[in-house]
């Protein structure tokens, strides 16, 4: 294997052990809150809760964890960075195979992730998005290890550029998509059951919402710059390809969640369940290349 | 819309009710009514965009595995699933009824019901509000200042102008009233978004009308074939190139190609896989090569009856099925050639080879009725030199290539072209210029002093809300004021009410 493909892989088993080290702090973090939460209804009986527990303050052990996971979020960010710019410098063309592909979503989600984490200033979210980019990170070491090795392309992938922000669109996508998942799974944890230490349902609301602004733009770039580049490829924009046909059913999925959210009535708890729909639609996209057979059935899978 | 529920509407007796509206129309008006009401309700729109997105997903599944796994794990299925199978989702008219209802959707409810409501938002808001329906609002915001109501009026103005916001006001009794906005084009950025979807599906129907696209277009190097499909085109190829790695995988296939219209030639160029070639309004694309021998038959007089190239490859010879095959229909006779070139690859399988044609040799036979039974003539030929077969003399001048290239015609590729740079512009002013609405009143207590009372059109939005809280951080800093943002609908002063 060659220096820089190894040195990219040493830094993905870096971005893992920090994605193992979030995951527990997060998680730890929420869990944490939850007592804090607890014993200042006890004592403080609530008033003023909210805004404590919003806020990413210094406190308590909890809290501790929570300043934890944050770093350990931004050096997993800062390791896929480099596993994914060694990996590319090394391959010299786009991503090509799951291996590729899947590098690329750990770092688009932990980066999407961090940067709402720090707009919206809350770090609840994390406990559920920082395990999916854990759990894609395991897939990644589920993966043979001859897709790490560096072949040339077949001659229809060969159109670099295009095929870099095609693929790398979708990618960053998916991943804004999970952000919005995570933040739909604890709206709804939060009409259940209003747990004090859940962001407000505004916020989550808003946070998905935002997370669409992002995935539905690139998602929509995707399907522009795949026809450009399938008519390069195969002298077709668009043939009804399985794999086309799933990215354009995604992109149904979140032109549904956008309306619902003019609807009073739907919006809120409907589109929570819609962005909780679209994340299995994404997956079932994402992994499709095990289902499906045409022109996309490449890519070493 | 979204501002309806925040802005309390005056009522003027002398609007008509809907019942003396109805009364007032005929069955045609009615008709067209509830069309209308259908078409622009954004609850239909929701149910039509979820039917396609289930058919996209029945018509996506038909391409993979997944039917086929749940006709095995319940066998009661499989005659669903072969009928799943056997529909051709894409290519149906419920598909195609569905889009066509959803264009007229994006039409009547995405645009055109739209445009009164958002043309009075941007262009007429309505300046005036009330205290109950600004104090009334989750976040609100509250300060006194000594200064006059101008003074104060100014500061505002000026923060809200620093952070883009377009301020108009109105005297109401010793009262200003503030309404401010930002991004208010971007309101309009669905219009060209759903514009866009429109033109998509007016171009798709246009292609499938109109386009054309061959699979198989072969012509020989130094061969001119036309394009055919109603067009003057036709195409010369002038070389084919390929080149290859060590390990024997392609590395590059080229086409050098002529286009003419008619006699005219249009463009030169080459076409290679992922680099087609567009000239008058056609494109070409690399798919194939292969090989092929010129022949020059005559008759046994020298009447030419054939000069020209004959692709090989398309058949396979009984004798060596390695080696590449080719059939040549002599025009004006009844012969047929049978032509069988050497092998290309003799490493390859060498045990089919029961021929053993030296690289410059072909093998022909000629076929006729004529010729009934065993007497076929046959021959192995090589270069130039005229041989017999039966009432034919054949030449073989010698080995070529010819290029196998895709041509498409899809008409109204702008529209794709504009659509695409409509759709993505729209969606940025969509998402990333969000409509940003403030109200405040801001009146005088006593002589000298003058009191804000200001809030944000930002029902359930918290970014909106968080955009307001920023601004009045901004504008405390600015002016030393100190400014008491309520989260909470202050309900001492009662229900919303028109003050
Ligand atoms: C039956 C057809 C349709 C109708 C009647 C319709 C109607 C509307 C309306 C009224 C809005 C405006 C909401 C507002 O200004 O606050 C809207 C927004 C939007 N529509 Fe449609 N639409 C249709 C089809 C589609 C389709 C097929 C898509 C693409 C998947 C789409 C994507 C969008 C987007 C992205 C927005 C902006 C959402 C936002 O502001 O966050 N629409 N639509």
């Amino acid at each position: 294997m060659d220096t820089l493909v190894r040195l990219s892989f040493y830094f993905f088993t870096a971005t893992t052990l920090a994605l193992i080290g979030a995951t527990i702090c997060y998680i730890a973090f929420g869990v944490g809150f939850l007592r804090i939460a607890r014993g200042q209804v006890q004592t403080a009986g609530g008033q003023g809760m909210t805004s404590s527990v919003t806020s990413l303050g210094t406190g308590p052990a909890p809290l501790a964890f929570g300043r934890f996971a944050t770093t350990l979020g931004w050096f997993a960010v800062l390791f896929q960075g480099m596993a994914v710019l060694f990996r590319f410098s090394a391959t010299r063309h786009g991503p090509t195979n799951m291996y590729d592909f899947s590098l690329i979503f750990v770092f688009a989600l932990a980066l999407i992730y961090m940067l709402m984490e720090r707009y919206y200033r809350v770090r609840q979210v994390g406990a559920i998005v920082i395990p999916v980019a854990l759990l894609m990170a395991l897939y990644i070491w589920s993966l043979p290890a001859w897709m790490r090795e560096v072949n040339p392309v077949i001659p229809a992938l060969q159109s670099a550029p295009i095929m870099w922000f095609h693929v790398g669109s979708a990618i960053a996508a998916y991943a804004a998509f999970s952000v919005a998942f995570g933040a739909a799974v604890l709206y709804l944890i939060g009409e259940r059951k209003r747990f004090t230490w859940l962001p407000s349902a505004d916020l989550l609301d808003d946070l998905g919402y935002r997370s669409v602004t992002i995935g539905f733009p690139l998602l929509t770039m995707t399907l522009i710059l795949g026809a450009i580049w399938a008519n390069d490829a195969w002298g077709a924009y668009w043939q009804w390809d399985p794999k086309e046909t799933a990215a354009l059913f995604l992109w149904l999925v979140y032109g549904v969640y956008l309306h619902t959210r003019t609807l009073r009535g739907i919006r809120g708890r409907g589109s929570a369940w819609i962005l909780i729909v679209g994340f299995f639609a994404m997956l079932f996209v994402y992994y499709g290349n095990y289902l499906f057979d045409g022109l996309h059935a490449y890519g070493g899978v | 819309m979204v501002d309806v529920p925040n802005q309390p509407t005056p009522t003027t007796g002398d609007r008509p009710t809907r019942a003396r509206r109805r009364a007032a129309e005929g069955p045609f008006d009615l008709i067209v009514g509830s069309v209308w009401r259908f078409f622009a309700s954004v609850r239909v729109a929701i149910w039509m965009i979820g039917f396609l997105t289930l058919l996209t997903l029945i018509g996506t599944l038909r391409g993979s595995v997944v039917p086929e796994h749940i006709g095995e794990a319940v066998p009661a299925l499989q005659p669903l699933v072969d009928a799943w199978y056997g529909w051709n989702t894409f290519g149906s008219g419920l598909y195609a009824a569905t889009m066509a209802m959803i264009a007229i959707g994006i039409i009547i409810g995405g645009m055109l019901n739209r445009i009164p409501g958002l043309w009075a938002t941007i262009v007429r808001p309505t300046i005036t509000t009330t205290r109950g329906f600004l104090r009334g609002t989750a976040p609100h915001a509250t300060t006194q200042a000594d200064t006059p109501v101008q003074a104060l009026l100014a500061d505002l103005t000026q923060t809200l102008k620093r952070r883009r916001y377009r301020v108009v006001t109105e005297q109401v009794g010793e009262d200003v009233h503030v309404y401010a906005d930002r991004n208010r084009w971007g309101k309009l950025g669905t219009f060209p978004f759903h514009i866009a979807l429109v033109m998509v599906v007016i171009g798709g129907i246009l292609v499938t009308q109109f386009g054309f696209r061959d699979l198989q277009f072969v012509v020989a190097e130094g061969q001119t074939v036309a394009v055919g499909n109603d067009s003057d085109l036709s195409v010369r190829l002038n070389r084919f190139t390929d080149v290859y790695y060590a390990d024997g995988t392609p590395a590059e296939y080229r086409s050098d190609v002529t286009v003419f219209d008619g006699d005219d030639e249009l463009v030169s160029g080459s076409v290679q896989p992922n680099h087609p070639l567009e000239a008058g309004g056609v494109t070409l694309y690399q798919s194939g090569f292969g090989y092929n021998v010129s022949l020059l038959v005559t008759d046994r007089v020298g009447n030419e009856l054939y000069t020209g190239a004959v692709t090989l490859g398309e058949y396979q010879a009984s004798d060596n099925p390695d080696a590449p095959a080719g059939l040549l229909a002599v025009p004006g006779t009844n012969y047929t050639l049978n032509i069988i070139a050497s092998d290309r690859d003799p490493e390859n399988q060498p045990e089919l080879d029961t021929m053993g044609l030296a690289s410059q040799e072909i093998y022909i036979q000629a076929r006729s009725p004529d010729f009934p039974g065993t007497v076929t003539p046959t021959a192995v030929i090589t270069p130039n030199q005229p041989t017999n077969f039966g009432d034919l003399v054949v030449t073989f001048q010698r080995y070529g290539t010819y290029s196998v290239l895709q041509i498409a015609y899809y008409p109204a590729l702008w529209l794709f072209g504009a659509a695409a740079v409509l759709g993505v512009g729209g969606l940025i002013a969509i998402f990333y210029f969000p409509h940003r609405r403030i109200r405040a009143i801001v009146s005088p207590v006593g002589a000298n002093r003058s009191a804000l009372l200001i809030a944000p059109l930002a029902r359930r939005d918290w970014s909106g809300k968080r955009d307001f809280v920023l601004l009045l951080e901004a504008f405390r800093d600015a002016t030393g004021t100190a400014v008491t943002i309520r989260d909470e609908p202050d309900r001492s002063a009662g229900p919303a009410s028109i003050a």
